[in-house]
């Protein structure tokens, strides 16, 4: 199992910059492992613009169940959560055309 | 504010080399038309227009103007320590300095005007990052300024981010032809809906905003930009889905009008939580 510590790679979970690091980072280590955890340890919260482009573009090249099985995340705060799931259960279901 | 907007830009034509903003007949201010005249002083800077001061100390907002930081930042006039407990000092924030704008000076000032720990105000920081990478990504200008009061007799706490940017409707119409200003606003709010000036931006900032602090803490969001108004009120029945209205003038950029009600204010939890996908 892969552990990635958000703040081992940006100082900040702010924007889509903060977001990309992420994603790439994650990319890396999609193959290698079964499941990859995400540690937010350090970080209470994240606006859209960062969880957009360090998660929500997992959806392009991955379905929903896929990244359900494949991401945990750990030592996150509420908001966090909120942003992660809101976010995923929107654009999943824009994906399946549920949504325009 | 609309009349001063459009007065402003009227002399613009004459390139006049001083514009005086004579202060003796205003009433009243609030931190809209504080970061608004912010906006006007520091859009004529860079055509060395100087702008001068008249009657401020006999107009009837002068405490406001003094409190709002606005004097400090125009006129050298120091805010008195009362009104730090009253007022976020009107700032000038540059995009790069937003996180630190918001995590490190907003936040601690909204917490300590709402009584709680910061811990329990993420759902408002997270909405507050919204707003300023909103100017990043759509306005074509990195700075906005930003202005905060809370009025302890009507409990409410007033939130204003301006920026003289293109605007929402603007950014908008790059992607779709909408009939108003108002309708692009109210279309730039939808969760999905995005205009992608950045790759991988899918739209949900300004929706997380209203989120945030209209639904889950019962304030309302109102945004000019361009020939358009739309308020996002916390009613009886709970959150409305959002008005629109003409404006009564043009505003050049946008400017995000947010209240909160002091009592109504739910605390974000402060423990971790398990993350659970459903």
């Amino acid at each position: 199992m892969g552990l990635i510590r958000v703040l081992d790679h940006v100082e900040r979970c702010y924007n889509a910059t903060d977001g990309q690091i992420i994603h790439d980072v994650i990319e890396k280590e999609w193959r290698q492992h079964d499941k990859i955890t995400l540690s937010f340890e350090g970080i209470d919260s994240a606006p859209s613009s960062f969880v957009n482009v360090a998660l929500i573009s997992f959806l392009d090249s991955h379905d929903f169940d896929e990244i359900k099985r494949k991401l945990r995340f750990v030592n996150t705060s509420s908001q966090i959560n909120e942003m992660i799931r809101t976010r995923f259960t929107f654009e999943a279901k824009r994906k399946a055309g549920e949504v325009h | 504010m609309y009349w001063l907007i459009e007065d402003m830009f009227k002399k613009l034509r004459h390139l006049p080399k001083v514009v005086v903003l004579d202060f003796i007949r205003l009433k009243q201010i609030q931190v809209g038309g504080i970061a608004t005249l912010s906006n006007i002083i520091e859009f004529f800077r860079p055509m060395r227009i100087d702008i001068a001061f008249r009657n401020v100390d006999k107009c009837e907002a002068i405490k406001f103007l003094n409190g709002s930081g606005f004097l400090t930042q125009y006129d050298g006039a120091p805010q008195s320590m009362s009104d730090r407990i009253s007022f976020l000092p009107l700032q000038l924030v540059e995009y790069d300095r937003s996180f630190n704008h918001v995590h490190n000076q907003l936040i601690p000032w909204l917490a300590r005007t709402l009584g709680q720990d910061e811990r329990a105000l993420t759902s408002l920081k997270a909405g507050l990052g919204e707003v300023f990478n909103n100017i990043k990504d759509h306005s074509t200008v990195n700075v906005g300024c930003s202005a905060s009061h809370y009025d302890e007799a009507d409990d409410k706490i007033t939130i204003c981010v301006a920026d003289f940017g293109i605007g929402i409707p603007g950014r908008v119409r790059e992607k779709m032809q909408l009939a108003s200003d108002q309708a692009a606003i109210a279309m730039a709010c939808k969760q999905g809906f995005s205009t992608r000036t950045t790759p991988r931006n899918r739209g949900a900032g300004l929706h997380v905003l209203i989120q945030n602090v209209v639904a889950r803490n019962h304030g309302t969001v109102i945004i000019h930009s361009g020939q358009g108004i739309f308020s996002c009120v916390h009613g009886p029945d709970g959150p409305s889905k959002g008005t629109g209205r003409s404006a009564p003038g043009r505003y050049p950029g946008t400017m995000i009008y947010m209240t909160l009600p002091k009592s109504g204010f739910v605390p974000d939890d402060i423990d971790e939580e398990d993350f659970q996908w459903d």
